[in-house]
């Protein structure tokens, strides 16, 4: 990673949140920023790199947004402004004037901002990737598995639609709320990079990356005091992203899917594992709540040195808690997949049964029990419902194998 | 391809009937779409998309009043059977496509069956 990648990757929220406070416009901002990475990429490899990249960025682009606006005067356009209170418009002028030796750090304000209410949470998810972690267009649309023009004019869409929005901090009893937003933006940005959709690409975990990141950084830019439920639920939130996305290397042999019993645990991340279970440590007993057990039960498989010494038991009763929260088809999937592993196959299908879920993980769970319990024929219709629903051709592929196996069996 | 065509398989029921479903009666109507899809690829039929669509009271129309578009809520038209999915079938085979279809009419509902038009071969 060149050291421009670099700057880009950990500063790119900070300073456009920065312009964003100065200026109170997100097309300004967001521009300037761009112009001044390009201007960088150009010139720092012949003139050397400036002592502080991220303030010659900075400055750069605060010069860039004012040629602009001069422009524009002439011009005389209207175009909206954020609404920025005066004190915190001068203070980021003032660190723009102090050659940006501290910045302050304005990406709690950023990232509730492109996680606004307004917009659909896919929106939110896309804006706050390109915005606040200044992932490219061109990732988020493969991140989402949609054309780069169709991301590009989702993403001003949902600029558009924040014009007049309010660039300021919630009073502290809306605070909770709205970061339980971002963090279900977050998570659906996380296993939008995950959950194969249609077509060839198995996982865009790189990207996928970029959403567990910003979890991380609203965790560090979030004032202290936040409600013990609300802190548990983000902690909790971070450590599930973190133990998912330490399996990543693990997940794929060969371009074909892996699924967990049969990955390579050597592969997986430990330091990853370490830091979510450390995450997760003080809130062991805590009251349940959803990202919280969901966390759980990811550790469980984590911290189980071999697939055969899993604590099913445990799982179950997370899963058991999980439906007193949430009740859906999928809980109850995931649920009746351990019942299966504790109790044997056929308590799995007995959980199975009054599970209505369209689409083809249902009857793949079903048919890969009927394999267990030897009902070859039976399983082999559930295989052949899978197959006709399913668009992936990783999963596709894992189907069509299990299927054969019933043949041989 | 000659004598493929792609069918559009419309779904129209009674939305309330599917709202006051237990788990276990909507769970056997997933069963029986299960299976009309397994029927099909094992004949030969095609599945290109589909979807099971929301309740039409999330349903938005956009009119156009001389002026400009407007947009209202609720379902085009009103009436107790609403659009409630579809399927896109590419079939070689309409009537044996139709045979299958016959498991996914129930009490709340038929399945009308529609070839969509192929530009393709359009002069231009």
């Amino acid at each position: 990673m060149t050291v421009l990648e670099e700057v880009v990757r950990d500063d790119w929220g900070r300073l456009l949140a920065l312009l964003v406070a100065r200026f109170g416009r997100l097309d300004l901002a967001e521009d300037a920023l761009a112009d001044a990475v390009e201007a960088a990429a150009r010139t720092w490899p012949a003139d050397g790199v400036p002592a502080n990249p991220a303030a010659w960025l900075l400055t750069a682009a605060r010069r860039r947004a004012l040629d602009r606006l001069r422009a524009e005067a002439v011009a005389a356009r209207r175009v909206p402004v954020l609404a920025v209170e005066a004190e915190l418009a001068q203070e980021a002028q003032r660190t723009m004037a102090d050659s940006g030796e501290v910045l302050v750090d304005e990406r709690l304000r950023l990232v509730l901002l492109c996680a606004h209410p307004s917009l659909s949470r896919e929106a939110a998810a896309a804006l706050t990737l390109r915005l606040v972690m200044g992932v490219t267009t061109e990732d988020v649309a493969r991140l989402f598995l949609v054309p780069t023009p169709t991301m590009a004019a989702r993403l001003t869409r949902a600029r558009k639609r924040l014009a007049g929005a309010r660039f300021e901090l919630p009073p502290p009893d809306a605070l909770p709320g709205r970061v339980t937003f971002v963090e279900d933006v977050a998570y659906l940005a996380f296993t939008a990079g995950y959950a194969p959709g249609s077509g060839a690409d198995v996982l865009r975990a790189d990207v996928a990356g970029e959403a567990l990141r910003l979890v991380a950084v609203l965790r560090s830019v979030l004032p202290a005091g936040l409600p013990e439920r609300d802190q548990a639920e983000l902690d909790a939130l971070l450590a599930l992203m973190l133990l998912q996305h330490s399996r990543r290397d693990a997940r794929v042999r060969d371009g074909a899917l892996v699924l967990l019993p049969d990955q390579d645990r050597g592969l997986w991340r430990h330091d990853e594992v370490a830091e979510a279970v450390e995450l997760l440590q003080p809130w062991v007993h805590a009251p349940p709540s959803p990202y919280l057990l969901q966390a759980l039960v990811a550790a469980e498989h984590a911290i189980a040195p071999s697939p055969g010494e899993t604590a099913w038991e445990r799982i179950v009763q997370r899963y058991d808690e999980l439906l007193d929260l949430v009740d859906s088809p999928v809980v109850r999937l995931n649920r009746a997949v351990a019942v299966a592993e504790a109790s044997g196959p056929q308590a799995g299908l007995a959980a199975l049964s009054g599970v209505a879920l369209p689409g083809h993980r249902l009857p793949a769970v079903r048919a890969e029990l009927l394999a267990r319990l030897g009902r070859y024929d039976e399983a082999r219709t559930a295989y052949d419902a899978a197959l006709a629903m399913c668009g992936n051709d990783a999963e596709r592929a894992h189907l069509l194998t299990r299927r054969a196996e019933t043949d041989a069996g | 391809m000659t004598g493929v065509t792609t069918y559009a398989v419309l779904l129209p029921g009674d939305e309330s009937v599917w709202e006051a479903a237990s788990p276990e009666e909507r769970a056997a109507t997933y069963a029986r779409h299960e299976e009309f899809s397994r029927l099909l690829a094992e004949r030969g039929h095609t599945i290109v998309g589909g979807a099971e669509l929301t309740h039409s009271r999330t349903a938005k129309v956009v009119r156009s009043n001389g002026s400009g578009a407007v947009v209202s809520d609720g379902p085009y038209a009103e009436a107790v059977e609403q659009l409630s999915g579809f399927y896109l079938v590419q079939s070689d085979d309409l009537d044996d496509l139709l045979q299958l279809c016959g498991l996914l009419a129930g009490d709340d509902g038929g399945v009308e069956v529609r070839a969509t038009i192929d530009h393709e071969g359009d002069p231009s």
